[in-house]
């Protein structure tokens, strides 16, 4: 007897049809894979599951009895947790009481038992082998932690079905294995669990079936050993994706920017490094060693303790983004809900956000027409859909969103680009669309700077590769060859 | 035990009630070197009784401000009460019970209205608290035609004037109810949820708690109590009018905050908002007993607030500092690689 | 012996003297405190500024107190911890009478002084009321009507109904124009709410639907403004066919409206006179007096009726106007 089987279900948002006739089954004790670009349905189906979501039709069958969840709790008491991609912990509370939400540990009286729900949390720590302290504070862990005691809260109450959703993107290359060991822990204990992710090397490595959506439909379901990246990749695009990375640089010409000696107090130390016309500079390392923190620090985004710097030989003061701006140094962030896009607005109004400098006509007032030109044509370039610049950028998906927001950079027309984690969330088409366009601008003369917690993204990218590791630069690798290995970037990000 | 108490201190909420306790007891030692009338029966009475029922709107300010919420009605709630309860001894000629029960459920249901609207118009509370007491001071005035009424029987007088042991029967309810719900917040699961909707309102609701429900519930617990308030003033003034406890909302939001609740929900107790109501009213007693021009008063709590405000702010950039200095400490050993687990922040 | 009888006395007669010597250096150490409903209003402005001079006569400190913004029982809190300061003396205006009853009560048991100003609370025990008989200075306004507009006065009057201390104003007004012209007559009374616009709307109808009327009285503060406003609106703020208004306010707008003639004039309380009366009433009845209070036993002797601090009828050219308008300092 499957543990979950989804029969027939849809669900339409109004007009827009999101999910149709989706069939899906999950045995004890599996790891089963949810794979399929931004926009297929995989949010919808798991908030579904979750009973975060009503659906319009179809049945949801848990080990064999079909079920109607009004609300999470109910799924919860039915044994289903989800673990979702944004983190659901309240910093000010305990990791105790975090986990044990809505599910606490009552005396007679009816008052939480804080002894005894901080032991029970020890014990599920316990189980999946963490070493965390119940009564910290949540909001004093790292991210990494955060998203693992979320793992343990999906738990604590006798889980049956735990959905991960993107589980590991914000987790770094070395807490991937943390998690994976619990997530072995969890399947040997007759636990199932429907993992989300975007990429497709973890995918092969912890699961045992694949189920792929496009479109809100179902495509498929395989057994991971039996199948291989390209079978997965053509499911879940419908056609040959060939080469994911553009050439590298044809030809790289002199020094542009140069810095010396960034610092930011606790964070990074001591940072060097020099970046020539067309070429594309890499930094990787572990989340927390430094490589955001220390761009945000050349913007002077976070107060720098130290640092200078060279634009063509001449050096130069940074001393907030806008004045970056100004000198053609451009900072695109990783997270671009909170500090990128205005979501509220429409394309034009971001694309042109950075650069309303540029679009006044007489008397200084906004030139409306310029803009809403500029915006088409970046919708063409970037591919954005809906190819409307009237549309709000809360209302697009992921993809498409950072689309925007690098036509946002791009219309500022940056001598040296940096962009932080550019395809975060992003669905295969859009990803190799960006690429291709961060590949063109520096072929037309700008310095991109990507920094990436994807490796291989890093190496398909990247001319030369800085590797960071507590926060300093470990090791600079020549790349333009594209000769250089994970295994050696890892070597450097982690040992001396 | 020990270690619980040095993590407590690091969240500052710990050494924001020390620090107030500090400055309300030099505040009060200053103030007895200098009248030598400070610590008098008379004046600690005055003192207590001065801001009791702003203090009891406090607590129930509490639960709306760690929910992430604000309730700005509480201060025409009040005269409300007192004006219902009049109006159903004096005028209807109800006996002393019923009138107070049905004044009750009057602002049970002020409460119910607040929080329907917030959860359905999903507007922000203060505007719909606001709203909410602008038209409550509206209906004040209309029904009396802006003047007091005043003839309560002895029994009822007894609810403000009375005391239970010599003491005030408006401070031993404050008393009662702060303990009562401050350990109910601290310990029962219900009122739990509280920190949760007020750290994260969306991770609440992925997690289950009902958001909508819990806020409806505190809401109606902070009209209760606002309630309850003004039926107690009535009896100790002897009188209901629309102009009783005018801006009493600010002085309970200001002691919740000086308090060391974070105003945008998440944190806060109710022993915090008693030492606030408790500062208030000792800076009030030592601008009347130091005869400084009262002008200033207003200023001082001002000021006072945004200081509490500032400190809880300055607590929380300590830690995160304190946590930086140990990373350039190993910055600058240059040293080895950390542990899986480490703390690896992101501001 | 006799001559230590002597020393005897005569040293006591010095100690005696010295002690009444040193009466006003002990009154230095005396605290008075003003509770007003409204801080910062500039009436009460007024009234402290009379009470601080006053003060400073007798070498008295004083202190105001009250909400800044109206709360009668936020006064009612300050009056008792005045006296638990334990001020010689508190002098209050009621925001509310009902709901000073019990502070004042309690006060006059602890032996603290005790009077109203301005805004009364009978029901309580205070020692008496400093302020205008509204009857009175309606009268005044009457007679001054009355000469104004002799036997062919024609008058509206703009109130707020059920008010008794308009009641009063209005009363004393009908019957000081009867005394000063027999042959005028009051038309009609209309209610402005307290409020400019409607003031302005009413005597608008009301002139219109009362042509004769060649007079308006307003029976309190700024709704004057209102009823200029209407007399223009019907053509009739200048000429011969002129309606004569007659404000009941000190504020500066209204004083200036006086000046440029577009009311008749305004009738004047005495704030300033307020706060001097009750101080010397307090200081009076902290003090023991020969006689004792005839009401309060155990007090200093006060009048046992209420003060009137009168009013003036101001009119163009009076240099009161300009004195009012300038804002007491504190």
């Amino acid at each position: 007897m499957d543990a979950l089987q989804i029969r027939n279900v849809s669900k339409s948002f109004g007009e827009n049809k999101v999910l149709s006739d989706i069939n899906m089954d999950v045995r004890k004790g599996e790891v089963h894979a949810l794979i399929g670009e931004n926009g297929a349905g995989k949010s919808t189906l798991v908030k579904i599951i979750g009973g975060i979501y009503a659906r319009d039709a179809g049945e949801i069958l848990i080990d064999g009895e079909a079920v109607d969840f009004k609300d999470p709790l109910q799924a919860m008491r039915m044994g289903i947790s989800i673990v979702h991609q944004e983190l659901s912990l309240v910093p000010n509370a305990t990791v105790a009481e975090n986990i044990y939400l809505r599910r606490e540990i009552t005396n007679k009286a009816g008052f939480n038992d804080w002894n005894k729900i901080n032991q029970q949390a020890a014990e599920v720590f316990q189980r999946i082998n963490l070493d965390v302290d119940p009564t910290e504070l949540v909001g004093m862990l790292s991210v990494g932690m955060q998203q693992l005691v979320e793992v343990a809260k999906a738990i604590a109450l006798n889980a049956r079905i735990v959905i991960m959703d993107e589980p590991t993107s914000s987790l770094s290359e070395n807490e991937i294995p943390d998690l994976f060991r619990v997530i072995r822990s969890l399947r040997d204990q007759g636990i199932s669990i429907i993992f989300i992710s975007h990429k497709l090397t973890e995918l092969f490595e912890i699961s045992d079936r694949i189920t792929v959506l496009r479109d809100g439909e179902y495509v498929g379901t395989v057994d991971t050993a039996a199948s291989s990246s390209d079978e997965i990749i053509r499911m879940m695009v419908g056609r040959h994706l060939g080469d994911l990375f553009p050439q590298h640089a044809s030809q790289i010409g002199d020094v542009v920017f140069e810095c010396r000696g960034l610092s930011l107090f606790g964070r990074a130390k001591d940072v060097n490094f020099k970046i020539r016309r067309g070429e594309i500079l890499g930094l990787s390392g572990l989340v927390g060693a430094g490589r955001t923190e220390a761009m945000r620090a050349l913007v002077n985004a976070d107060k720098r303790s130290s640092g200078q710097f060279w634009m063509n030989g001449e050096e130069i003061t940074i001393e907030n983004p806008q004045d970056a701006i100004s000198k053609g140094i451009y900072y695109v962030s990783e997270d671009r809900k909170s500090s990128g896009l205005f979501l509220n607005s429409s394309i034009t109004w971001n694309v042109a956000m950075a650069s309303l400098d540029r679009m006044k006509k007489a008397l200084g007032m906004l030139d409306q027409s310029k803009m809403r030109q500029t915006a088409e044509g970046f919708i063409k370039t970037m591919d954005v859909r809906p190819a409307d610049q009237r549309v709000n950028t809360g209302n697009l998906s992921g993809g498409n969103q950072q689309k925007v927001l690098l036509s946002m950079a791009l219309c500022t027309e940056p001598r040296l680009l940096i962009v932080d984690e550019p395809t975060r969330g992003v669905d295969i088409g859009a990803k190799s669309l960006i690429h291709k366009r961060l590949r063109e601008i520096a072929e037309q003369g700008a310095c991109v700077i990507v920094i990436s917690s994807e490796m291989p993204e890093i190496i398909g990218m990247s001319d030369r590769i800085l590797v960071f590791r507590t926060g300093h630069v470990s090791a600079e690798l020549d790349n333009l060859r594209g000769s250089v290995t994970q295994e050696e970037i890892m070597q450097k990000a982690t040992h001396n | 035990m020990l270690t619980t108490l040095k993590k407590k201190l690091k969240t500052g909420s710990v050494l924001q009630a020390v620090g107030l306790t500090v400055i309300i007891l030099l505040i009060g030692i200053t103030m007895q070197v200098m009248n030598g009338n400070f610590l008098s029966a008379a004046n600690m009475e005055v003192m207590a009784m001065n801001l009791i029922f702003e203090g009891i709107m406090a607590i129930g300010m509490t639960f709306v401000i760690i929910g992430g919420g604000i309730d700005l009605s509480v201060s025409a709630v009040f005269p409300f009460a007192e004006i219902i309860v009049a109006k159903l001894m004096i005028e209807a000629g109800l006996p002393i019970f019923p009138a107070v029960l049905i004044t009750l459920a009057l602002c049970l249901g002020i409460g119910l209205i607040n929080a329907t609207l917030i959860n359905v118009l999903r507007v922000h509370p203060m505007v719909i608290t606001m709203g909410m007491m602008l038209t409550l001071r509206g209906i004040n005035l209309a029904i009396t035609n802006g003047k007091s009424i005043a003839g309560f029987s002895d029994d009822f007088l007894f609810l403000g004037q009375g005391t239970f042991f010599g003491i005030n029967l408006p401070i031993v309810f404050f008393l009662f109810a702060a303990i009562t719900l401050g350990y109910l917040l601290k310990n029962h699961p219900y009122f739990r949820q509280l920190y949760f909707i007020g750290g994260g309102e969306r991770a609440a609701r992925l997690s289950g708690v009902k958001v909508e429900q819990v806020k409806t519930v505190v809401y109606m617990l902070s009209a209760l109590l606002a309630g309850i308030a003004g039926i107690m003033a009535a009896a100790q003034y002897g009188a209901a009018h629309w102009s009783h406890g005018n801006l009493s909302e600010l002085k309970a939001i200001a002691a919740v905050a000086i308090g060391g609740a974070d105003v945008n929900g998440g944190s806060g107790n109710v022993f915090g908002t008693v030492l606030g109501i408790a500062f208030l009213a000792v800076v009030h007693n030592a601008f009347v007993s130091s005869g400084i021009n009262t002008f200033w008063y207003d200023a001082v709590n001002g000021l006072m607030l945004l200081i509490a405000i500032l400190f809880s702010k300055y607590i929380e950039r300590k830690n995160a500092r304190a946590v930086l200095s140990a990373k350039q400490m190993k910055l600058d050993e240059s040293g080895g690689y950390p542990k899986a687990n480490m703390a690896e922040q992101r501001a | 012996m006799a001559m230590l009888k002597k020393l005897v006395v005569s040293v006591s007669a010095a100690i005696v003297l010295c002690g009444i010597a040193s009466a006003p250096a002990r009154a230095a150490e005396e605290t008075y405190g003003m509770v007003v409903f409204l801080k910062g209003s500039e009436f009460f402005n007024w009234a402290y500024a009379g009470f601080q001079d006053a003060a400073k006569t007798v070498g008295a400190k004083t202190e105001l107190q009250g909400p800044a913004d109206w709360d009668a029982s936020a006064e009612a809190r300050a009056v008792d911890q005045l006296v638990a300061k334990g001020v010689k003396g508190v002098a209050v205006t009621a925001g509310d009478a009902n709901t000073l009853v019990s502070s004042i009560d309690k006060g006059i048991a602890k032996g603290v002084p005790i009077v109203t100003f301005d805004s009364d609370s009978p029901k309580s025990k205070r020692l008496l009321f400093v302020g205008t008989n509204h009857y009175n200075a309606g009268y005044q306004a009457g007679l001054k009507m009355g000469k104004l507009l002799g036997d062919k006065g024609r008058i509206g009057i703009s109130m707020i109904p059920g008010l008794d201390s308009i009641n009063g104003r209005i009363a004393g007004f009908e019957a000081g124009l009867a005394k000063a012209a027999p042959g005028a007559k009051v038309v009609v009374k209309v209610n402005d709410e307290g409020d400019l616009q409607k003031a302005e709307t009413v005597n608008t109808a009301m002139l219109q639907a009362n042509p004769e009327i060649n007079g308006i009285f307003c029976a309190h503060g700024n709704p004057a403004t209102g009823a200029a406003a209407a007399a223009r609106n019907v053509g009739r703020d200048k000429g011969d066919n002129k309606v004569q208004v007659m404000g009941f306010a000190i504020d500066v707008p209204i004083l200036q409206m006086v000046e440029r003639g577009e009311l008749v004039g305004t009738v004047a309380q005495n704030p300033y006179m307020m706060g001097v009366m009750s101080f010397h009433m307090l200081y009076s009845a902290a003090h023991k007096t020969q006689f004792d209070n005839m009401n309060q036993p155990g007090f200093g002797n006060v009048p046992s009726s209420d003060l009137d601090t009168g009013v003036a009828i101001l009119l163009k050219g009076d240099a009161a106007l300009k004195t009012l308008a300038k804002p007491p300092k504190l």
